[in-house]
């Protein structure tokens, strides 16, 4: 098994560098496709950590790999605002392709989130915010 | 930083995103110069993502507040989408709202033949 931990303030630059950095590890056990979309994941989750849970406050965010034969588990760690527990719940992402009035311009982190990863839990402990995401590996690299 | 290059043509302005990724950094950015474009007149667009390796969900609504601000006064195509950028597309279901073409000389045969 392999690790790694990377840490940086809590914005949009921090966000950026860890995808990339992401994408990279990932891509040494999982297709280059699962890799580019894990990064996706990975990067909306950040991102709703620097929109919300840093909005008022500043602080770090904290990325924890683990790589196994079988699935990479990424764990984001904040110490800002603990998201409301019916912002986690929800993630649909409905609409008329044809209705251009009506179209989303936000709101498609966790639909995306969920749409990926397999697994996803969120907790709040001692003031820190953990989201743990988890996907699993099917036929390693070349799949 | 400026996010896009633009050249105008005789039916579309070509509106060629300059960053490798279009993600929450600069999103508000491109919204922008895309909003200042499209309201000095320019509703035909074709955005060229050739060079663009990375969408998020920041990027991809700056691109559909794009298509609202058009509206139907005009069109807003999108050529040149990777692999990886598509699945953004897909995934979002947001690859039936736009018209996509491989590239910007396919969006532009495609502007001529109406």
């Amino acid at each position: 098994m392999a690790s790694l931990h990377l840490s940086g303030e809590g914005n949009f630059t921090t966000v950026r560098l860890m995808g990339m950095a992401l994408r990279a590890v990932c891509t040494s056990v999982a297709a280059h496709t699962v890799a580019a979309q894990i990064e996706l994941a990975v990067v909306e989750a950040c991102n709703n950590i620097v929109e919300h849970a840093y909005s008022r406050i500043q602080g770090d965010i904290t990325l924890d790999v683990e790589i196994e034969e079988e699935k990479i588990v990424i764990a984001l760690h904040d110490t800002g605002e603990t998201m409301p527990t019916a912002s986690q719940q929800s993630g649909n992402l409905d609409f008329d392709p044809t209705n251009l009035d009506e179209l989303p311009e936000g709101g498609m982190g966790l639909f995306l989130m969920n749409s990926i990863m397999d697994e996803r839990t969120y907790t709040n402990t001692g003031g820190k915010n953990t989201l743990t995401l988890t996907k699993f590996l099917v036929g390693g690299s070349d799949a | 930083m400026a996010t896009i290059t633009t050249t105008k043509l005789a039916n579309a302005m070509v509106v060629t995103v300059t960053e490798k990724r279009l993600d929450a950094k600069i999103a508000v950015s491109f919204k922008d110069e895309m909003a200042t474009l499209i309201n000095a007149g320019e509703t035909t667009v074709i955005l060229d993502l050739a060079g663009v390796g990375f969408v998020d969900s920041s990027g991809l609504g700056a691109i559909v507040t794009s298509l609202k601000l058009i509206g139907r006064k005009g069109d807003l195509l999108v050529s040149g989408v990777k692999d990886d950028v598509m699945t953004m597309f897909t995934l979002t279901r947001m690859d039936r709202v736009f018209q996509m073409f491989p590239t910007t000389e396919d969006a532009l045969n495609s502007l001529q033949a109406k």
